[in-house]
């Protein structure tokens, strides 16, 4: 994959940038659709938009709020492609969505930095159901034969366990405002 | 304050994609009023978006997550490791145990690296632990496993260490040998698929929009598809390219033995079996946007892309389809297929040589994006044809596939082959080529049956 020095630095600005807003617009354009695998498919289409325009942005500044534009448009794209089955919002929501999410934007980060100290907090065995459920993406119902549960209770502990490290999340932010 | 409950329980539904069309249609109408369950839905989202990345989640509460040491602490134990490094770190000590506590690698080799956060002081033999993500703007490093697996990173690149045995590859390139018996199956990781090594040497990279390349320089590599189940074995001096997507496309490309027979090491000659072969009568070329480049006295018929058979000679443009460069651009060729097929596999051919010039061969490389359209009006094809409704199918770049830094390193004959992961590629009528480069096509084949109603 051989590059033009240009090329190359373009590339290479391209990639500091994206990888400073990557798991912000994650955060974001998983609340505009249905599913983990429709936000990957979204992201995905977002971040070959944002490559191929990124010529067209006016200054790294605005690299963030640009693409929070770019993920808001594909969100809808693919929305628009899926409303088929109705189990998707309507564009009036994902737009108001849109709008709360850019009010947040700067907290993002201090979210995720928040998100690793929450993780380590959790008991040991929530740990490694999210490890297994999320992160190796090993199927709820595989999970529940192997620890003979149903799946509706690891779908239900998995999101207690979503409430509570939101929740660590925001007392850990507000604790540091509190210091600030 | 919290949602209530039942409003919690709504937005659950939703996030693990349970919800009926009825609660989806709740829950907007309870969020469109309540500015507190948008908050705490948001909050959720985020959270279940961030967990699947969190590779660094440890398995006892003791592990800690840092990126890089700071320096200071690094001055004051580098005795320390320097015994360590000394006593237990041989490069094929596979006596380290994995454990997020200890070191799984350290950096052997740096050369004119520069880190995404230029506060990171990283120095040749630091240790790398599960866990660690490096994000390597610039320059080469090498990162030597306990295992004894090397792996090379060209900056730009971003990688995360999984295991003593497995990295994610977010962003970039990364080399790996693995020679010694313990590193077999080391494995990397990318956002479309996974690498295996059966041993010894790879590479790997990934695009910033994901588009995930492998090739395999040594021994065997196996490329696994978790959502298809599907592995695929790629064996010495094969690359191939896996597209992102729910629906993963696969595409390889191979050089011929630079005679009429077209013969490749795995991909079939051009064929007269396919569905779009013009021996059927079905299938349709036009060039809708573009011009076909003409001879005097001679123009080529676009429908000898079907024909069956590419060229005869190495350097003939009188049997080869190719688009003239006008404006920047060469244009579109258009398949119709006649009706919605069920299309498994997409191959195409080309070969050029010149005669008296031996690096001479720039016709040969295939720079295209494939796209498809299922039977409806074929929209204006001035207009952005993701948003205006055709799907890309597969972006093929041969210069890249073979890695050409020179002009003599270009295979002069070539052929592409695209097809899924498992199944189909989808139901398509329509396939268009949006040519990038001055290819000398001599055949494209399209293999598939009607798709079922």
């Amino acid at each position: 994959m051989s590059m033009k020095p240009d090329e190359e630095h373009k590339h290479d600005q391209f990639l500091q940038l994206y990888v400073e807003t990557e798991s912000s617009l994650r955060g974001f354009v998983r609340s505009l659709v249905p599913s983990l695998e429709d936000a990957k498919e979204v992201m995905q289409g977002t971040a070959a938009v944002l490559w191929r325009k990124f010529d067209q942005l006016d200054s790294p500044e605005n690299f963030r709020r640009w693409a929070f534009g770019v993920a808001r448009f594909e969100a809808l794209a693919y929305r628009r492609d899926q409303a088929r089955d109705r189990h998707v919002f309507s564009e009036e929501l994902v737009l108001q969505l849109a709008k709360d999410t850019e009010k947040e934007l700067e907290r993002f980060d201090l979210e995720e930095k928040a998100l690793e100290k929450c993780i380590r907090k959790l008991p040991e065995k929530n740990r490694a159901l999210v490890k297994e459920a999320y992160f190796t993406g090993t199927k709820i119902d595989q999970i529940a034969k192997r620890a003979d549960r149903t799946p509706m209770s690891l779908y239900k502990a998995l999101h207690r366990i979503r409430i509570a490290l939101a929740d660590c999340i925001q007392n850990d932010l507000k604790k540091q405002e509190g210091f600030a | 304050m919290k949602s209530s409950n039942q409003d919690l329980e709504l937005v659950r539904l939703y996030l693990d994609a349970q919800a009926t069309a009825e609660e989806v249609k709740l829950l907007e109408q309870k969020m469109r009023k309540d500015h507190q369950l948008r908050k705490d839905f948001l909050s959720y989202a985020r959270v279940d978006a961030a967990l699947p990345y969190a590779c660094n989640i440890p398995e006892k509460q003791t592990g800690k997550t840092f990126r890089f040491p700071p320096w200071s602490i690094w001055s004051s134990i580098a005795a320390i490791i320097l015994f360590l490094l000394a006593i237990n770190f041989k490069p094929t000590n596979p006596g380290l145990p994995e454990s997020s506590k200890q070191a799984i690698a350290y950096f052997e080799k740096l050369e004119n690296c520069r880190w995404m956060n230029s506060q990171e002081v990283v120095d040749q033999g630091s240790f790398l632990f599960v866990s660690d993500r490096i994000e390597l703007s610039s320059g080469k490093a090498n990162v030597r496993f306990s295992n004894g697996a090397i792996m090379s990173l060209e900056g730009p690149s971003i990688v995360e260490l999984c295991s003593a045995n497995s990295v994610f590859l977010t962003l970039g390139r990364a080399q790996v040998v693995a020679e010694t018996p313990e590193s077999q199956g080391f494995s990397i990781t990318t956002p479309s698929s996974t690498f295996v090594d059966l041993g010894t040497s790879f590479t790997a990279a990934v695009a910033p929009d994901g588009l995930s390349r492998l090739g395999v320089t040594q021994g065997k590599v196996n490329l696994i598809i978790e959502e298809d189940h599907a592995h695929h074995l790629i064996e010495a001096g094969g690359t191939i390219f896996v597209e992102p997507g729910k629906h993963k496309v696969l595409t390889k490309i191979e050089s011929g033995n630079e005679s009429k027979d077209f013969i490749f090491p795995s991909i079939p000659p051009p064929s007269r079996d396919d569905y779009a072969d013009t021996s059927h009568g079905i299938a349709k070329v036009s060039v809708p946007k573009g011009t076909l480049r003409k001879l005097p006295g001679w123009e080529v018929n676009p429908l000898s892309l079907l024909d069956g058979k590419g060229q005869t000679l190495p350097d003939s443009p009188k049997e080869s389809v190719f688009l003239e460069k006008k404006g920047g651009t060469f244009g579109n060729l258009l398949i119709d297929l006649g009706k919605d097929i069920a299309i498994q596999r997409v191959n195409s051919y080309s070969w050029h040589q010149n005669q008296k010039v031996k690096k001479h061969k720039n016709r040969a490389r295939q720079v295209f994006t494939l796209y498809g359209l299922q039977d409806q009006k074929i929209p204006d094809l001035n207009l952005p044809l993701i948003e205006s409704g055709w799907k890309r199918i597969a972006r093929v770049n041969s210069d890249r596939f073979f890695d050409v830094r020179e002009d003599i390193d270009r295979p002069a004959q070539q052929a592409c082959s695209i097809f899924a992961s498992k199944g189909k590629i989808g139901d398509f009528r329509y396939l268009l080529v949006e040519v990038h480069g001055p290819t000398f096509f001599g055949e494209i084949d399209v293999f598939g049956n009607p798709a079922k109603p």
